[in-house]
């Protein structure tokens, strides 16, 4: 088939594009996605369930229970504890500048440990929440409806959800910095919390709110033209 | 809505039903439900002239404008 213009040409392209990989509608890629997410979603919910029961139990059971707490951590080693040599590179002393990991104990039961759980908690909830508007989206597409209305709406919830992680993490190890810096002893090692404000995270996040503003016109251009005859 | 579509007098002036000028004019009998109870948000010169050449008429028989409030989603349109 020849195609002469060039804007017809990049139309065919599209168009066979849209044929090698059924992307929208039933039994497309959206719909294994909206499958997947529906897995996502129901293990996650059990998960949120079971920690929180778990946080609930270890608050008000004295001497905690067995349940294994993560918490994300900088280590600040003492220079002259260690030293560290690569002679085939000719360096003959690095310094550890920046490490970060996670120290894992077991629930101690009590206030601190009910605090740590309740944010591992408010994360979880927040992914909930964004799998939840992801799982609505993809119904959506997997229908053959891109620009149902209600698709912006939830692409901006789920933006403001990965920015709100950001300030609310920060927020949350400054509450704790001094606590765990104080209540965590470790030879030749300073322990301290994780600071970890992602900018790369927030402005993801605006992408998405600014990207749910385009599906807003989007629906408002397909509601024009469906009442177009 | 200022627009008012004259369908229903067109329709029976003409003896024709709904049905029949949908298959006529070749769009669903929605569309044209749609047209003629003046939900329609814009209307395509294509349309128009269909229904025009099928009903026998102009577009002032079939569309007339009436003073009032405007349309919620009123857009300027060329």
């Amino acid at each position: 088939m020849h195609y002469g213009r060039a804007s017809t040409r990049r139309a065919a392209r599209r168009v066979e594009w849209g044929a090698l990989m059924n992307l929208l509608g039933k039994g497309s890629v959206a719909w294994w996605i909206k499958l997947i997410l529906d897995v996502a979603w129901f293990a996650l919910l059990a998960i949120f369930v079971l920690l929180t029961l778990v946080a609930v139990v270890g608050a008000l059971k004295p001497g905690g229970t067995d349940h294994q707490i993560e918490m994300g951590v900088r280590i600040e080693p003492d220079e002259t504890q260690y030293k560290i040599a690569a002679p085939e590179w000719g360096v003959a002393d690095a310094k550890v500048v920046e490490a970060q990991g996670k120290v894992r104990f077991k629930n101690p039961g009590g206030a601190h440990a009910a605090a740590l759980m309740a944010w591992s908690n408010a994360m979880l909830f927040i992914a909930l929440f964004s799998v939840y508007h992801l799982r609505r989206i993809f119904k959506a597409l997997a229908a053959g409806e891109p620009f149902d209305p209600a698709n912006a709406s939830r692409i901006r919830w789920i933006g403001l959800a990965l920015i709100a992680t950001q300030p609310m993490g920060f927020l949350m190890r400054l509450a704790f910095a001094r606590q765990v810096q104080d209540a965590f002893h470790a030879e030749g090692i300073k322990i301290a919390p994780a600071w970890g404000f992602n900018l790369v995270v927030v402005l993801f996040g605006l992408m998405l709110i600014v990207i749910a503003e385009a599906f807003r016109i989007g629906a408002e251009m397909k509601k024009e033209q469906d009442l177009t005859i | 809505m200022p627009i008012i579509v004259h369908l229903d007098k067109l329709l029976l002036d003409r003896k024709l039903t709904l049905t029949e000028l949908a298959d006529r004019v070749g769009i669903t009998i929605a569309n044209l439900s749609i047209l003629k109870t003046n939900k329609a948000k814009a209307v395509r010169f294509s349309t128009l002239e269909a229904l025009c050449r099928e009903l026998g008429c102009q577009p002032s028989d079939l569309l007339e404008y009436v003073e009032g409030p405007p349309s919620p989603d009123a857009a300027e349109e060329i």
